[in-house]
């Protein structure tokens, strides 16, 4: 079957398993957005309020038929209303897709940049600093926590030297604080799978052949050997990704940042279950290019490798 | 080799320790003597309640323990099974393995955890389930990669051929030789389980302050972190020998001394 038509395939079954799975463990929570509505609003959970609530909300409805209007109106567009607050779902999520995407793609390609250049040097000097920095790093991300990190650079920032403005004027410190941080995170383990993919390029006999012809041992390497080094740091920033999401759920907790996750942790604590519904399937969508656009980045490259 | 045995066997003697060591009621609040200073009653002294450190560590210890342990095991045993399976099967199976790698991947373990807390609570026991379905995605990949590898080499095709069974094949001669790899990543990745716990901790959900575990400590103890740095730095400790236990314990032995290239 073609590659493509594959992919297509995959991502559609992703979507709709995605969307039938998320309808199903929203209904399934304990307490109903019913009545955590009234009890905000302080009124008494009687039978006829929780009716009458449930019915306005149109949960009362068999499960097909809502997951099929459900479904139906968002491929028109129509992501539904907010249960809380009644919001148009679709223009909240606009507004703060921006924060939460620019962080996790920034945060990863000033990471996998320096990634990129800091394996090869480790590469280089076995045992000299920027290896020694690349494991230093890789054991320091797993053992301080990003939110740790964040305090102590939101008092030193903001508080003691007073040179970044965290959680007033317009965020843009904030924004700068979380992609740099997302990098940091992502520098280490992904500079040790670029060392370890120009190691074995080291090994292999054109290397050895064009610094035998005399050209310098850097240049080979960095010229000549560095496409199946990038073609292996795209694939493991495809598999990253995921983690990225996750790990700016924090930062946008810890910076104050108006991004998707802060609405989420406040949509699961009303309950809204169109919002937790919508954010699912616009993750499985952003997901969906985001691996898209690295596939076709690792297919030029795997391409271009194969003719040279 | 005798390092290792050293390492496994100061990493016994801590578990042991944790377990037999004699602590305090970590629930006793002695508003009295918040904030204490290390002394011979409190080796890591009081924290912001006046319970005693060194207790919250070493009760904290077991459950984190625990968490890394039972989500290491799931993953590390779940995906290298389902990838050797897909590997060495190919076919229809291969397809709905990676489907279901591809899907957790895709969902981040983050948000699946953030909604699943709410169903179900959040016990170690959950916790350790969830990190260890959600990391299993690399470790399928992995050996998946490192299986097809093996396949193509002679001596599985001279036993394929000999007739030996597929279990026997898979578990005993591909098992052994990919091992080596897959313990090298698990020893890179499984102390990041005791972080993504805390970092659910931090943005409100899990906390349990009456049952800590090192995550837990780490988040109840932020807002101290610059006036008392001591409540911060002692579980930031913690993890980090944890990471560096697992990092060195699982280190293949040769990556010290990989092959030497023109450029050494």
């Amino acid at each position: 079957m073609n590659k493509a038509v594959r992919f297509i395939i995959k991502w559609l079954i992703v979507f709709f398993a995605a969307s039938i799975l998320i309808f199903l463990l929203v209904r399934m929570m304990p307490t109903t957005p019913a009545v955590k509505w009234l009890d905000t609003l302080h009124l008494p959970r009687t039978e006829a309020n929780i009716e009458w609530i449930t019915h306005r909300m149109g949960l009362d409805r068999p499960l097909a038929v809502q997951y099929g209007i459900w479904m139906r109106n968002f491929f028109r567009g129509d992501w539904g209303v907010s249960l809380v607050s009644g919001e148009d779902i679709r223009a909240r999520f606009f507004a703060k897709m921006p924060y939460s995407f620019s962080i996790g793609i920034s945060g990863i390609l000033i990471g996998s940049a320096a990634a990129f250049f800091l394996g090869f040097r480790a590469a280089l000097r076995r045992g000299g600093i920027c290896d020694k920095i690349t494991t230093v790093l890789t054991i320091f991300s797993q053992s301080v926590p990003m939110f740790i990190l964040s305090i102590i650079i939101i008092n030193a920032l903001g508080v003691r030297l007073r040179i970044a403005r965290f959680f007033t004027g317009d965020g843009k410190y904030a924004m700068l604080a979380a992609i740099l941080l997302t990098a940091f995170y992502s520098v280490g383990s992904l500079s040790r799978i670029v060392r370890q993919g120009f190691r074995e390029e080291m090994g292999k006999s054109y290397v050895k052949f064009a610094v035998s012809r005399g050209f310098s041992k850097e240049t080979v390497l960095f010229r000549h050997a560095y496409k199946p080094v990038l073609a292996g740091l795209i694939s493991a920033v495809i598999s990253h990704f995921a983690y990225v999401f996750g790990g700016s759920t924090v930062l946008e907790f810890a910076f104050t940042i108006p991004g998707l996750s802060t609405m989420l942790v406040s949509a699961m604590d009303s309950r809204d279950y169109n919002i937790l519904q919508v954010y699912i399937l616009v993750v499985v969508i952003w997901m969906f290019f985001v691996h898209l656009v690295l596939n076709l980045v690792l297919r030029a490259l795997n391409v271009r490798g194969q003719e040279s | 080799m005798k390092k290792k045995i050293i390492l496994w066997a100061v990493f016994a003697a801590i578990v042991l320790f944790l377990f037999l060591a004699p602590h305090q009621n970590v629930r006793l609040v002695d508003i009295a003597h918040t904030f204490a200073g290390p002394s011979a009653e409190h080796w890591f002294g009081t924290d912001n309640l006046g319970r005693d450190l060194w207790s919250l560590m070493v009760v904290g210890g077991i459950r984190s323990l625990g968490v890394v342990g039972l989500a290491t095991a799931i993953s590390f045993s779940l995906g290298t099974l389902l990838g050797m399976a897909a590997a060495y099967e190919g076919g229809i199976l291969a397809t709905v393995i990676q489907f279901v790698t591809d899907f957790t991947m895709i969902v981040p373990s983050f948000i699946v955890a953030l909604i699943l807390s709410a169903l179900f609570g959040f016990s170690p026991v959950m916790a350790g389930l969830m990190f260890g379905i959600g990391n299993m995605g690399s470790y399928v990949n992995l050996s998946r990669g490192l299986t097809l590898g093996m396949k193509e080499r002679d001596f599985i095709s001279a036993e394929i051929s000999l007739g030996l069974s597929k279990p026997r094949i898979v578990f005993l001669h591909i098992f052994p030789n990919i091992m080596k790899q897959m313990f090298v990543y698990m020893g890179n990745h499984a102390s990041s389980v005791t972080l993504q716990y805390a970092g659910l901790a931090f943005i409100g959900l899990g906390t349990d302050i009456t049952n800590p575990d090192w995550g837990t400590l780490l988040y109840s103890y932020r807002l101290y972190m610059l006036t008392y740095p001591r409540l911060v730095i002692i579980p930031i400790a913690a993890v980090c020998l944890l990471a560096l236990f697992f990092h060195f314990a699982f280190d293949d032995g040769s990556a010290g001394k990989e092959e030497l290239t023109i450029y050494d």
